[in-house]
């Protein structure tokens, strides 16, 4: 489930459909450190963007209901 | 510090636990960037975090998302079944996540950088046109409790 090292990461990401993104945030010639740093960074900001990451957890659990 | 892999499932990327880093947006708009780009910037990375967040592919199997346990509908825990005595299915919280706790004790890294930034020049302006008009208000006021005192009370 996990990768095996920080390296593989950024290899493993290649095929995400976001890799445009990722490569515009990095820079076209980044390395796999500054990949996965820009990874860490991008999830990280997710967290702490109130309007995007809690209203999502919000919207979800509006459905939620005991069955 | 940096993981990459979850210390309670061992997720994709793992929870990330950077807590000196919060302040890294902040440090970028004080060392040049620029308000606008800053916040193009993290607007960017939001939605790039949000993205992977969900994609199984960044997995080391190519299956398992961090949504996979970190699950949004269940405030981001762990989505535990459950039957109650009468047999009906029950859904719980699971356990605490780090990324709501992580929210709930940091200040965001966003908010710090629009706070560090200095206020564009408009809303200095308007800002120094309703500090005028409130002062003339207040002075016309004075002037006329003023006006109204009898001369004995004044001197």
């Amino acid at each position: 489930m996990a990768n095996d090292s920080p390296e593989d990461c950024p290899w493993q990401v290649q095929g995400v459909q976001a890799i445009g993104e990722l490569r515009a945030l990095a820079g076209n010639r980044a390395g796999v450190e500054t990949m996965f740093d820009t990874i860490l960074e991008a999830l990280e900001t997710w967290q702490q963007d109130y309007a995007s990451f809690t209203l999502t957890a919000a919207n979800s659990m509006r459905g939620w209901r005991q069955d | 510090m940096r993981t990459w892999a979850c210390g309670e499932h061992g997720c994709a990327v793992g929870c990330v636990r950077r807590p000196a880093d919060g302040a890294a947006l902040g440090q970028e708009v004080a060392s040049g960037l620029s308000r606008t780009r800053a916040l193009r910037r993290a607007d960017a990375l939001a939605a790039l975090g949000r993205k992977l967040f969900f994609d199984p592919l960044l997995s080391g199997s190519g299956k398992c998302a961090c949504a996979t346990c970190h699950d949004p509908k269940f405030g981001y825990g762990r989505r535990m079944h459950g039957r109650s005595n009468q047999g009906e299915r029950r859904y719980a919280m699971g356990n605490s996540s780090d990324a709501v706790s992580k929210v709930l004790a940091d200040y965001p890294a966003v908010r710090r950088a629009r706070l560090l930034t200095p206020a564009p020049p408009a809303t200095t302006a308007w800002t120094l046109v309703l500090a005028a008009v409130l002062l003339g208000t207040a002075e016309w006021i004075g002037d006329a409790i003023q006006a109204r005192i009898p001369p004995a009370f004044t001197g």
